[in-house]
């Protein structure tokens, strides 16, 4: 009789235990965002890719450019065209989100570092400023490190080197295009999380008419430029790890 | 008789818990001790109108998308809290001017600068002033930039700076600048160079 009571209790714990561990693996398959969309899904690890964030989304629209206009379809509208504009130029391109969901930054990040991307990109838009911004991450001050394990808040430093690299080389290049340009730090996630070569763009229109932000000819432009100049700069940047395909 | 192995997977598992509770514990305690210092920070009422000095501004232009060096005189008192609360409010008054070059709200206030040594600065902002701000990486940028760079033109001693909001930590500044973090100025300085030139 005890003896059924202890297994029971046995049993009962180890269920607990068996729960708990589902749970957690549950929570962590939820926190996983949509897997990249992509035109060109395969087992096989390409040797260079570029990953596309169109930043905001779903509940987060961004800024409102105008009362009609939020960021969030603005900056999916130029995220389409430049992964089109890749392909084009035979360069592997996918897109982190493909429709109006919410993402969480951390989602993000989580999603980039373990896709290993050659280069990650992020394209926010305003109605502040005049063409293209180019922005690298601005870490925070972290007091202490974790021993092997790199800060979440500062995870981009170790590749913030080639992500200035190829932010310097990307700008000229869009200038050559007729679009303003220019350099920037931010303090924006999750460029800070990040564990790959990394910038965020921010687009404004260049006559100062929020309108053209939305227009096909302007997002043709951008997406040329920008088109040309990471295909100028990939070249730069380590292969994935893995084989390939 | 009870087999053994019974009582060790038992007891195994209820090591197992009592550390997980004591990890819990560990880190909700962690938490407490990193929240931010107000309680223990000395807070000082607000000042006496002191003698009239100049002071700097770095001023955001929003047409510009650029920081601009304005000098002005205020009075200042030597209290270097007192002294970064009243540089604060000179530069969120400009703000609040008639044709300002970078618009707040009206309502929009500084609670109150902790300065905690090391030489980190805890500015607390009201909502009013945070919710008012244009969305934007650039936008928020020229913000947090003017504000910390008026801040250590002025108090050379700050070394870093933290934003809270209404007394509470703020992910964002208005979806945009990361506001989870304390900011070296040494970095910020290094963005407020390539906002100033263009
Ligand atoms: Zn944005």
């Amino acid at each position: 009789m005890r003896l059924s009571k202890i297994q029971a209790l046995g049993s009962g714990c180890g269920c607990v235990a068996a729960i708990f561990l589902c749970s957690v693996l549950v929570a962590r398959q939820e926190a996983r965002p949509s897997s990249p969309t992509s035109g060109q899904q395969t087992g096989a690890r390409i040797e260079r890719l570029v990953l596309i964030d169109p930043a905001h989304g779903g509940s987060d629209t961004g800024a409102m450019l105008n009362p009609a206009i939020p960021e969030k379809d603005v900056n999916l509208a130029f995220a389409r065209r430049l992964r089109q504009e890749l392909s084009n130029h035979g360069l592997p391109a996918q897109l982190l989100r493909d429709e109006d969901t919410t993402l969480t930054a951390d989602q993000r990040a989580a999603r980039v570092n373990s896709e290993h991307p050659t280069l990650y990109i992020t394209i926010h838009s305003t109605s502040l400023g005049s063409g293209i911004t180019v922005i690298n991450a601005l870490l925070p001050a972290v007091a202490s490190t974790h021993g092997l394990f790199l800060p979440w808040q500062t995870a981009q430093s170790t590749w913030l080197a080639q992500s200035r690299l190829v932010s310097t080389l990307v700008t000229p290049t869009i200038e050559r295009w007729g679009l303003p340009a220019r350099l920037l730090l931010a303090p924006l996630r999750p460029l800070n999380n990040v564990t790959a070569p990394a910038f965020a763009i921010e687009i404004a229109p260049m006559n100062g008419d929020i309108l053209q932000l939305a227009s096909v000819e302007y997002q043709r432009l951008i997406s040329t430029a920008m088109a040309n100049a990471v295909v100028g700069t990939l070249g730069l940047l380590p292969a994935r790890p893995g084989p390939i395909s | 008789m009870i087999p053994r192995q019974y009582w060790i997977m038992t007891a195994l598992l209820f090591l197992l818990a009592l550390a997980m509770a004591i990890y819990v514990w560990q880190l909700r305690r962690r938490e407490v001790l990193n929240s931010p210092p107000p309680a223990t920070a000395q807070h000082v009422a607000p000042p006496a109108a002191g003698p009239l000095q100049q002071a700097t501004l770095w001023v955001a232009y929003d047409k510009e998308a650029a920081l601009h060096r304005e000098r002005i005189s205020i009075p200042l008192t030597s209290n270097q809290q007192q002294r970064a609360e009243e540089l604060l409010r000179a530069l969120m008054n400009r703000y609040a001017e008639k044709n300002s070059p970078h618009p707040i709200a009206a309502a929009s206030e500084l609670h109150d600068v902790y300065l905690v040594d090391p030489g980190l600065a805890v500015l607390d902002l009201n909502a009013t002033f945070v919710d008012s701000q244009t969305s934007g990486v650039l936008a928020e940028e020229l913000t947090l930039a003017s504000i910390m760079e008026t801040l250590t033109a002025n108090i050379p001693s700050i070394l870093r700076v933290k934003i809270l909001v209404d007394g509470h930590e703020r992910e964002t500044l208005a979806g945009h600048a990361d506001l989870s973090g304390a900011y070296d100025v040494a970095e910020v300085s290094e963005l407020a160079k390539q906002l100033t030139t263009r």
